[in-house]
């Protein structure tokens, strides 16, 4: 249907329309170009040249050392895949019933329950008492457990669900419950379905903040090394390397090795972002469904 | 319920649950004196770890060190390491929570030592120095025991490093500060540069403008100092253990113990005026993050290959003579024991190195012609914590690195007997009193210090006024008057 509009468009508004699109295209492609070709080149022309969206002095100086051990880099992106996977999963849940049911106007709680919530935002109880409190009573210490629960519920995707759960008309569910459905079944089969698109945003969000975030792994476990830890301890090497190259320090082969600094940071930028940008992939159709639902819903 | 009610109430809630973590049992009554009962024991160390990424292989070195320490103490380990970046928040965890270990390292900076001491984390170890590792008691001077001192008790155990600091320069390799020196001054070694007796800016003025003019180093374009007020030390300051950031050091050159506003010293503002020279010069790029050139105070002999510029004599700093200690915990079920343990860190060459290099033939082999040097390091070993020696207890028993001379440990211990110990180390610094002011005068600090040193102010006296005004009302007075009169009877009490 859009395309036989497109087709009639006259000739004026297409150049324009297809033009703003072309122009806003390579505004967003060319520093992800840049990012790509300056993980590729090597890091003296990048000092000497600043970066540019091609590739220049050929260079895998910085991706040999991120790879430099596969088998932990495919470890921690094991842990990460885990962790995201089911943290997405259980945040989702959380979200979604909470959000359902401070949204129904007849929950009589709800407005302490809400500032609940909220106080979470504006308070939190810090690293030592979160230590204490995941190591000596829930026992969850260097486990899968606290890297999930950790950022498992996230308030402002509570507030963003509440949103949509508010939008649905309170007719509708008054309609499924003469028909015998209890809140459950309006919960998972009414509700729920009609607000898909902001549920892949929770998804999406969630899966970002689980992805990227080292510090939870760093403070609360010793063994499970998310890849964003992984490649923060990589941006550590090279300041380690750097001061070994200095001190003239033995164990690595200094005289032909220019240390990727520069470079190291695109390369790592890249070894995080590809998995999201698959991701990206699936969860895209959601969301041009979501802006059309909207609209045509009214 | 009204918001303004639930509020209220929340906060009581919060108030009384903050309260409750605060209060910790009191272990102010441990027993000064621990009875080692001789029972096998399992000790606990968490190891610091000089690498980016913890080791792989920590089993193999924790299987090996526990056999040798089971025919030794009759004891076996557990190691836990952390690398150097993750050392405090990792530790101020495990301190907090209350977790039982026995031993782990302790700096001014790296998991802080007066902090973790107030939180009545360690052990004192006044009595059981002298009965349990009586060689690092008798050879660690008295006067570096006075300066681990809080409230009159030892709660960390000195490890013998390097303890007189040189003011250096760090010259990336790049920079071809060899050539230089053979171009400018027939070749000197980089450690030799101080005895010619020339003044250590002037030096570095020449470098810089031959690095310029010869369009060396990094395309001829960077010439980044990270300048840090650690310059100060240069002119003999000593901070008095609290940081070049408090105001309040003393001269060590003139012998005085007079203490001075630092910032307020000709030799600060003489520093600036360089700083604007060097800016105006083209010497200074403050675009670029990475350090091309910075001052650096771990110099020490006996390098085959070193890249630091020693510009100083070696003097003994406050804040230095601690930089590396052992602690044992106050959850700790065996002081004895994790003392001894302690002992022989220090003084078995065999403990010491497995911590340090691992296994031989696992993660590295020796030199088949010196026994105490290493030939290589096996790579992805998976253990390698070699520049970590100065951690661990004594750096003297440890093997030699390639890049090291024979002589070094020699070399490193004729300086520190021959450097005088300054007549100030023993003192600490007890900040309660202006502990506020203190902070006040950090964040007015913070706020001007780079930009001066990176001659970023355009009107620069102006802004030097302001900064030393803003001191003053931030209570920098004060935090001198309270350092003068502490050192004062500090002094009356040795005298």
């Amino acid at each position: 249907m859009k395309q036989s509009k497109l087709n009639k468009m006259p000739l004026k508004e297409g150049v324009f329309i297809y033009g703003f699109i072309i122009v806003f295209m390579v505004l967003v492609l060319v520093p992800f170009t840049v990012l790509v070709s300056s993980s590729l080149s090597s890091t003296v022309s990048i000092r000497a040249n600043g970066a540019r969206p091609w590739i220049q002095d050929f260079s895998t100086d910085a991706y040999r050392i991120v790879f430099m051990y596969p088998a932990e880099m495919l470890k921690s992106y094991l842990v990460s895949i885990i962790v995201t996977v089911a943290g997405t999963f259980i945040n989702v849940i959380l979200v979604a019933t909470s959000a359902f049911a401070i949204s129904r106007p007849q929950f009589r709680g709800k407005r302490i329950v809400s500032f609940y919530y909220s106080f979470t935002v504006m308070f939190q109880a810090g690293f030592i008492p979160n230590y204490i409190w995941f190591r000596n009573y829930l026992n969850i210490f260097n486990t899968y457990w606290v890297l999930i629960l950790t950022p498992a519920f996230m308030v402002g995707h509570l507030i963003l669900l509440r949103a949509f759960y508010s939008g649905l008309p309170e007719s509708l569910y008054e309609a499924v419950k003469i028909d015998g459905a209890n809140e459950f079944t309006i919960f998972f089969k009414i509700a729920t379905p009609l607000i898909i698109p902001g549920i892949a945003t929770v998804c999406f969000y969630s899966v970002l903040t689980y992805w990227n975030d080292p510090f939870t792994a760093m403070l609360y476990t010793d063994d499970f090394i998310p890849v964003a830890l992984y490649l923060t301890r990589i941006t550590q090497y090279i300041e380690f390397l750097k001061y070994a190259q200095q001190n003239g320090f033995s164990g690595v082969d200094f005289n032909n090795l220019t240390i990727p600094e520069d470079t190291i940071v695109y390369a790592i930028a890249i070894a995080t972002t590809a998995p999201m940008l698959c991701i990206f992939v699936v969860f895209q159709k959601y969301f041009v469904r979501g802006l059309t639902t909207g609209a045509v819903k009214g | 319920m009204k918001p303004e009610k639930i509020l209220s109430l929340f906060l009581v809630f919060t108030l009384c649950f903050t309260a409750l973590i605060g209060c910790r049992q009191k272990i102010n009554d441990l027993p000064m004196d621990f009875e080692d009962d001789g029972k096998p024991y399992e000790l606990v160390y968490y190891l610091i770890y000089n690498d980016a990424n913890p080791p792989q292989d920590l089993v193999t070195v924790q299987n090996e060190l526990s056999k040798v320490l089971k025919k030794k103490i009759n004891s076996t380990i557990k190691l836990q390491a952390y690398t150097l970046a993750e050392y405090t928040s990792k530790l101020s965890g495990v301190i907090a929570a209350g977790v039982k270990f026995d031993v782990c390292f302790t700096s001014p900076d790296i998991n802080p030592y007066i902090t973790n001491v107030q939180r009545e984390a360690f052990y004192p170890l006044d009595n059981l120095l002298p009965e349990y590792a009586p060689e690092t008691w008798e050879q660690i001077p008295s006067q570096i025991w006075e300066q681990t001192r809080v409230n009159g008790h030892i709660y960390g155990s000195v490890n013998e490093q390097i303890f007189p600091r040189t003011y250096s320069f760090n010259a990336r390799s790049a920079l071809n500060i060899k050539d230089f020196l053979s171009e400018k001054y027939g070749g000197v070694s980089t450690d030799e540069i101080y005895t010619l007796g020339i003044d250590a800016f002037a030096f570095l003025e020449e470098y810089l403008g031959w690095l310029k003019a010869n369009d060396r180093g990094n395309g001829g374009k960077v010439y980044y100092v990270d300048t840090a007020s650690s310059m100060l030390a240069y002119y003999g300051f000593d901070d008095l253990g609290t940081g070049m950031v408090t105001p309040g050091a003393v001269r060590i050159t003139d012998g005085s113990h007079e203490v001075v506003n630092q910032f307020e010293s000709q030799e600060y503002k003489n520093l600036l005026n360089v700083f604007y020279d060097w800016k105006a010069k083209g010497y200074l790029d403050d675009s670029v993050s990475s350090f091309d050139l910075t001052p650096d105070s771990t110099w020490k002999p006996g390098y085959l290959s070193g890249n630091l510029l020693r510009l100083s004599e070696p003097h003994y700093f406050t804040s230095y003579v601690i930089g590396s200690m052992n602690a044992i915990s106050s959850t700790s079920g065996n002081p004895a024991r994790a003392m001894k343990f302690i002992e022989l860190l220090r003084t078995d060459e065999e403990v010491h190195n497995i911590l340090q290099f691992g296994v031989e033939e696992v993660h590295y082999i020796k030199d088949p012609e010196k026994p105490n040097r290493i030939g290589a390091f096996l790579p992805g070993s998976g253990y390698d914590n070699k520049n970590f020696g100065w951690g661990l207890g004594c750096e003297f028993i440890s093997y030699l690195l390639p890049e090291q001379e024979d002589n070094q440990w020699e070399l490193v211990k004729e300086i520190n007997d021959n450097t005088p110990i300054s007549d100030i180390i023993g003192f600490n610094f007890d900040a309660s009193a202006v502990k506020q002011k203190i902070a006040d005068c950090k964040a007015v600090v913070n706020e001007y210090l780079v930009a001066f040193e990176k001659a970023q102010f355009k009107n620069k006296d102006e802004k030097y006024a302001e900064f030393i005004n803003r001191l003053k009302v931030a209570g920098a007075d004060d935090i001198i008057r309270e350092k003068q009169r502490q050192l004062n009877e500090f002094l009356a009490a040795k005298a």
